[in-house]
């Protein structure tokens, strides 16, 4: 699968500028100013997310797969290229199947210390304890408290994720970003072309 | 066409539409009133459109001689300049930021139980090439987490025992090291602290720090650019987003450029030239990219060059050349040499012979 924007710099800024663009003896000053402003929007797109809905104290996925990991990945005359260098948000936009690989079962968190630490390999707090059930998924519980047990994960073979477009920056707001840039720039950049 | 040609043609109408207004609102309702706005519906003029249409018609044919030049332009051979956005993990192809896949790719590892400060007295040069952890003396530990990292900055799949691949994720690196150094018996078992090898916090701080600073580096490399320069010559070292904020970068940032006498950095403000050495002194690790120290979450932002000029960085007409030599490996190669000879013997010393001299350069012996 694969998603890819294109953004023509044409498109969306007057004849005038245009002209005055198409005059630019060295465009990569321009290209590396476009590329800055794609990378801010689509860092600004993915803070903008709002928390889980579970409620459960943020892991930051938004930050960490996200807005860190927008990429400048080059520039040149003609194109600058940016990217989202993460294969888990990369799975949280197109979804799909996970299946526990490596291990016998996936471990799904289902309570805020769960979520926190993420996969149950990396549980530091009180001992759980398996309890299997008939026709459902096993869970991993604290049982400390004989009164009250805290279930902490549900172990299944596999989980499937509905497709998420909140995680790739639309297509509108990347581009008005772009053309907002170069008018907002364009004398900076007509000046530093004039100095060459 | 002229907006005030258009006014002024309309003004008789648009005189007469608000005297019918005027009358329907101020007269009684009745059919005086009905008379009355009969009759100036009647008498409304009739501005003589004609020279206004001609005007209009040659508006409208220069606008379409434009409009059909622009896309001659783009359809005719015209330079096409386009900016993509993708992901880069699942686009075919796709094997990595380059530069990051090759900072990590050339390290080797090295075991040494020097701790992080006197790793820090290390020349530079050892310390980038180096693939090494405070207090780690297991080489098998040190390949370990080289080759997980560099899975990671490359988008390659590991092979599981099981026969299945897939990407290393935060969470499989800390599960995997953590078993690893249990195996090996490198567990203090002193409990989830920085000065274990074998807990999830230290293997955590390794995994975010070794990926920032490949993407750090490679981003530097990006920005090592005369026209990159010329657009964005500077950075902001930005807000922090940590829980607890050290409190102590401002001083940090004051001693730093003193020590480089403000070269292309201002002081009210952390915002300096990439090229100036503010950036190194600044470092805990001596390297002008980020991270900067242990867990900082500060990031380098990109500071538009109109901006730099009002803080006295760069003259109006000032270009900035790239760092000397390029290549900052050539810089690091340099940065070796002259080193004095108890210094060499130190290092001789401290890493054996995974370490060795050659002329007047030193470096790492391949595994």
């Amino acid at each position: 699968m694969e998603i890819r924007m294109d953004i023509s710099i044409q498109d969306g800024i007057s004849p005038d500028i245009e002209r005055k663009l198409d005059a630019l003896k060295n465009t990569r000053p321009l290209m590396r100013a476009i590329a800055e402003a794609m990378e801010q929007t689509m860092r600004a797109h993915y803070l903008s997310q709002p928390p889980n809905a579970l409620g459960f104290p943020s892991q930051g996925f938004w930050r960490k797969e996200g807005a860190d990991r927008v990429i400048i990945e080059s520039f040149d005359q003609t194109q600058a290229t940016v990217v989202v260098d993460s294969v888990a948000m990369g799975h949280r936009f197109f979804g799909g199947r996970v299946s526990a690989k490596g291990a016998g079962a996936l471990s799904i968190p289902v309570s805020p210390e769960a979520y926190a630490t993420g996969s149950a390999s990396l549980w530091s707090g009180p001992e759980l304890t398996l309890i299997p059930r008939q026709d459902k998924p096993a869970l991993l519980v604290d049982v400390s408290d004989e009164t009250a047990w805290n279930i902490h994960y549900v172990l299944v073979k596999s989980v499937v994720h509905e497709p998420d477009e909140r995680a790739f920056a639309p297509r509108e707001t990347v581009e008005s970003s772009v053309h907002q840039v170069i008018r907002d720039k364009l004398d900076l950049l007509l000046r530093i072309d004039a100095m060459a | 066409m002229n907006r005030q040609t258009l006014a002024e043609w309309a003004r008789p109408l648009l005189d007469a539409i608000a005297e019918i207004e005027r009358a329907a609102r101020d007269t009684v309702g009745d059919a005086s009133m009905l008379a009355t706005v009969d009759g100036l519906v009647r008498g409304l003029p009739d501005p003589d459109w004609s020279t206004l249409a001609d005007e209009m018609a040659l508006a409208m044919e220069v606008a379409a001689v434009r409009e059909v030049q622009a896309w001659q332009s783009r359809f005719s051979g015209a330079i096409q300049r386009r900016g993509t956005a993708s992901f880069a993990a699942e686009n075919p192809g796709f094997a990595g930021i380059e530069d990051a896949v090759k900072k990590v790719a050339d390290k080797t590892p090295v075991a040494s139980a020097l701790r992080s400060d006197e790793w820090k007295r290390v020349p530079l040069a050892l310390r980038e090439r180096a693939q090494f952890s405070s207090r780690v003396e297991s080489i098998r530990l040190l390949s370990d987490i080289q080759s997980k990292i560099l899975a990671r900055v490359s988008h390659e799949r590991e092979m599981l025992a099981t026969g299945n691949e897939r990407y290393v994720s935060r969470d499989s690196f800390i599960r995997d090291i953590r078993q690893s150094a249990i195996e090996q018996g490198l567990d203090t078992g002193k409990g989830n602290v920085l000065t274990n090898i074998a807990a999830p916090r230290r293997i955590a701080m390794i995994y975010d720090m070794q990926n920032a600073q490949a993407a750090g580096y490679a981003r530097w490399k990006l920005d090592n650019d005369p026209d990159a320069l010329a657009i964005l010559p500077a950075w902001r070292l930005g807000e922090s987003r940590a829980k607890n904020p050290r409190q102590d970068w401002i001083d940090r940032w004051t001693a730093a450029g003193s020590a480089v006498g403000w070269q292309g950095a201002a002081r009210e403000q952390m915002v300096a030239l990439k090229t100036s050495p503010i950036w190194r002194v600044l470092s805990r690790f001596g390297t002008p990219w980020p991270p900067f120290d242990f867990g900082s979450t500060r990031e380098l932002e990109d500071v538009w060059r109109d901006e730099a000029e009002r803080l006295g960085l760069i003259q109006p007409d000032e270009r900035i050349p790239a760092l000397a030599g390029e290549d900052f490996n050539a810089e690091l190669e340099a940065s070796v040499t002259g080193l004095p000879p108890d210094a060499i013997a130190k290092l001789l010393d401290a890493f054996g012979n995974q370490v060795e001299v050659r002329g007047d350069r030193i470096a790492w012996r391949a595994s």
